[in-house]
Order: structure tokens, then sequence, then C-alpha cells
């Protein structure tokens, strides 16, 4: 199971980024629906994961919800510079394969709520936690 | 030895194209059954009961049982589940291609609400009557995830 240790490092990088921590400030966090509906807020959930016989990817979506469009796009640009790479990269010391996937809007009519919303998708691909150095199965 | 002269390249390219002409039909075939597993793996998907707030549904009265955030949309008509097809393999070259999802023609019912689908998948807010925060019921990510391996498996044996 690596579902964890990709959530953690990838809160922590996110929140390490001068760019989201100037958007957000403290309102990084994962998503949960307890949490009240916070404008500017970005919030990660964990919405798939396998294994394979070397890779255990995950795909993670990150919900950026601000009211300004250049903070939207300024926000994007940031995540795809951390989580998007052709080769495998060490993300807060996790080292695995880190793309992007796809993304979509989470508001239908942005004027009219007076916010955006738009969630990306990243597949992150580290190695199986049975084959991680120093351990054995 | 070989040559790289004009004459040369023609005929490796011409042997190429024989190549492609010859695996198609058999490439065709592999892409329609994978096809077939990836509609019914969606729609074993979208076929489970919710573990999510009860609610009366006002057309019928009955009790119907939504699905948690982060779990698959439960059944309420089955529009979603119905809207499931695939489209016809695509050849670009030598590649070939298909697409998977809500409202495509094989297999699925090929009426799309392609809103109602994305806030399923994604999460959203709907604005009314007021602003409210729909959590992710992802389906087509866990299934292509889940299906990955399989397919994988199916070219591998077929070609």
């Amino acid at each position: 199971m690596r579902w964890d240790d990709v959530a953690r490092a990838g809160r922590i990088a996110a929140a390490a980024d001068p760019v989201l921590a100037g958007i957000y400030g403290a309102s990084i966090r994962m998503g949960a629906t307890a949490q009240d509906f916070a404008v500017p807020g970005l919030e990660y959930q964990i919405i798939a994961d396998t294994a394979g016989e070397l890779w255990e990817p995950i795909i993670v979506q990150w919900d950026q919800w601000v009211s300004d469009y250049d903070d939207l796009v300024a926000s994007e640009r940031a995540l795809r510079k951390l989580f998007d790479h052709d080769l495998p990269v060490v993300i807060e010391g996790v080292y695995m394969w880190s793309v992007f996937t796809d993304g979509a809007s989470l508001v239908d009519a942005p004027d009219r709520a007076g916010f955006y919303g738009r969630a990306v998708r990243f597949r992150l691909s580290p190695i199986r936690e049975d084959l991680r150095p120093g351990r054995s199965t | 030895m070989i040559s790289f002269n004009a004459g040369k390249w023609q005929v490796l390219e011409g042997m190429g194209e024989e190549m492609l002409r010859e695996m198609k039909p058999k490439a065709d075939k592999l892409m329609w059954r994978a096809g077939t597993k990836f509609q019914a793996a969606l729609k074993r998907k979208l076929s489970g009961r919710g573990s999510g707030r009860t609610y009366k549904v006002s057309k019928t009265g009955a009790l119907h049982v939504a699905s948690a955030p982060d779990d698959p949309p439960a059944v309420l008509f089955g529009a979603l589940r119905n809207s499931m097809g695939f489209s016809r393999p695509t050849w670009a070259g030598w590649t070939v291609s298909m697409e998977v999802g809500s409202g495509l023609g094989v297999g699925g019912d090929g009426k799309e609400n392609p809103a109602y689908a994305r806030r399923l998948e994604y999460g959203g807010v709907s604005l009314h009557p007021h602003p409210i925060r729909i959590e992710a019921r992802p389906y087509m990510a866990p299934v292509s995830l889940e299906m990955e391996p399989v397919l994988q498996k199916l070219f591998e044996a077929g070609l």
C-alpha cells in the first residue's frame, strides 16, 4: 500500500510551493465531506489505486477553487510543474513516475458562481511496497 | 548489407504496408474485444448498491440509497450505466484507438448527459437552488486502472 506515502508527499510538495502557498495559504488539505467548501482552497483526494508487478499506480485528483481566473491558471501550472514529468522523480522522498492524466471543470457556470473550480488528475506510480529498498516480502 | 538508397527504402515501406494489411483485421478484432470488456467492466462498476444517504425518489416514491463520496455511483434509473458504450476502432497509420464511455454508439443507448457523467466522475458544484458541493464518485478512473493488466494480456495473447 503506497497511497498514503503519495498523499503525504503531494501535500508537503504543494504546501512548499511558493505559487500554491501564495494562492491558497493554509487551505491545502485532503478533501472530505465534513469540511466546509472554501474559496480559495486546494483539496486532494485519492481516486483509485492498484498494483502491478513492479509499480503501484495511484490516481490523485486536485480540486482547485479560486475566485480569480489568473490564479486558476497559475495554480494549474504550478501543479503540473510539480507532478507532470517524463521520467521518474523523487517527490518528498518518494521515488515514482508522476504524469498528468486529465482535467475537468467543477463548476458549470463560473460567471454566475463567482468562483472557478477545476479538477486535475495525476497518475503517481511508486514502486510496490514489498519491493522498496530495505524491505523483504 | 543494408543499402539506404531510395529504392531500398521503397521496398521497406512496401513491406510495412503489407504487414499492416495483414495485422489490421486481427488488431480490429482485438480492439472490439477490448471495447466490449471495458464496457462490461464499466457497467459492472455502475451496478452496485449505494452506501450513502437514503432518500425518497420523487418520481416513484421508492427509497433509494445513494452512493457515498469516493464510491462509484449507485443505480437509480440506470441512465448512466445504459449510456456506456464504445466507438469503432480508428486507425492513424500504425496506431489504432477507440473511445469508451458515456453516449458512445456500440453497446450503449447513445444518450449522453456530459454534465451529469462528468459531475459524478470528478465532483463539482451545483448552483441551484444554492451552491452545493458534490463529492466525486469516480467510476472511469478505477475501471481504467483495473482494466490495464487485463487489456495488456489480451493484446499480448492476441498479437
